[in-house]
């Protein structure tokens, strides 16, 4: 290929500012004194502005309106979450919304059951005597909570549920505010050194009272 | 801020989050340039250039609208978009059953035709509008009647967006010494044509 060639075929990128260096400044001294040179950068410059013009003389938005109706025709799928990870909800919102609360349902509902058959029983067989039945000790069959803790806000859903595992607790009561929930452990003492080893767990202690009667 | 003066990356974060206006406006934006390339792809294979072309246009914003972070800034935007254009527009072609065509017989009634039109559009014009309006008429007629689909789609991506002649090849997956051919030949055949057309305007008026 010769010079005058292998130039002329980088006029398209000159006219556009992406040639720089010896072949900038050969186009450029072409296109000063050569009348050929001169036409074909003049036939470039009329077809981007014929092609401009023609696409000046568009609307801009000619089938938007198809587009809309194939969009809502479209299952699409969910947009990814806007907000940083660093403002998603916290854990302890996330734990009752299905991701770890489900598994302690069943104990949940046969607590209720439970308390009804209790006080089912306990009006079945009221005394004669007058209100003495008032005085009745109120027996519950829920498992009784033995440990409470505090979480740390920055832990994760993740971090909670190791730690529980870990420690052979449940969750039997809470959020009692500040993050703060009742457990129940089998070996209560056990389970208290493995919470409070753990960074998810703010503070951690036993329950010694029993519930209020 | 409105979205109209947003860059392309921010509308496309936008819609990543739902919004259904970032997408107009980037159809707003970008929907010509579109519509005139798939156009000048889809010309002389045998189909409805201007209606494929507008399905190509909902198809490609389509695409955009369901996965916008698939771009992810490794190119020009343009490069991107025209890229996805190509690729839609030659689906298109090969969904009718249709390939592109390198040679057309010379339609001669039809170049006719044309003149013609380009003289009644702008015959109510001043001298130099008129002038001006015919050689735009004339370059975009012969632009389109380029019998070398690639030579066609090569000149009409470089006077759509100041891409490189490099873009140009990645859009059209060929080496860069192809496109420069491509530039270089299609500009000769391109101002033959242009020729030809003044020299028929000129008998058409004598």
């Amino acid at each position: 290929m010769d010079e005058r060639q292998r130039l002329l075929e980088r006029l398209p990128d000159y006219l556009d500012g992406h040639v720089t260096g010896d072949d900038a400044r050969r186009i450029e001294a072409l296109l000063d004194s050569d009348p050929d040179w001169q036409a074909q950068a003049a036939l470039l410059g009329d077809l981007r502005e014929a092609v401009g013009a023609h696409m000046a003389a568009m609307p801009g938005d000619a089938g938007l309106d198809v587009l809309h109706r194939r969009i809502a025709a479209t299952p699409t799928p969910l947009p990814a979450p806007s907000v940083p990870p660093t403002r998603r909800a916290p854990w302890w919102q996330r734990l009752f919304a299905g991701g770890f609360m489900p598994r302690f349902a069943p104990a949940a509902m046969a607590t209720l059951a439970a308390v009804c058959v209790a006080q089912g029983w306990m009006l079945a067989h009221v005394p004669d005597a007058g209100v003495a039945w008032r005085d009745a000790p109120l027996v519950v069959a829920a498992p009784e909570g033995n440990l409470e803790v505090r979480f740390a806000a920055a832990a994760t859903l993740e971090q909670v549920e190791a730690v529980l595992t870990r420690a052979h607790v449940r969750i039997v009561g809470g959020p009692l505010g500040s993050r703060r929930y009742l457990l129940q452990a089998d070996d209560p003492g056990a389970a208290l050194t493995q919470l409070r080893a753990s960074p998810a767990v703010v503070e951690a202690g036993l329950v010694t009272a029993g519930p209020p009667r | 801020m409105s979205t109209q003066t947003l860059a392309p990356g921010e509308l496309l974060a936008a819609m990543a989050g739902g919004d259904q206006r970032a997408l107009d406006a980037l159809y707003r934006g970008w929907s010509r340039k579109v519509r005139v390339f798939a156009h000048a792809t889809l010309l002389h294979c045998g189909l409805d250039a201007a209606a494929i072309a507008d399905e190509v246009v909902v198809d490609v914003f389509h695409d955009v609208w369901q996965d916008p972070l698939r771009y992810d800034g490794r190119v020009a935007f343009a490069t991107w978009l025209l890229t996805l254009t190509r690729n839609k527009t030659v689906d298109q072609i090969r969904r009718h059953g249709k390939r592109q065509v390198l040679e057309e017989p010379y339609d001669e009634d039809a170049e006719r035709a044309l003149d013609a039109d380009a003289r009644t559009d702008t015959a109510p014009d001043p001298q130099t509008l008129r002038e001006q309006a015919q050689r735009r008429a004339a370059v975009l007629r012969c632009l389109q009647r380029l019998r070398n689909p690639f030579q066609r789609e090569s000149l009409t991506l470089w006077a759509l967006e100041e891409l490189s002649v490099l873009d140009i090849a990645r859009i059209q997956d060929v080496p860069e010494g192809t496109v420069k051919t491509r530039l270089f030949h299609g500009r000769l055949n391109l101002r033959q044509c242009i020729e030809r057309w003044f020299v028929q305007e000129g008998s058409g008026h004598g």
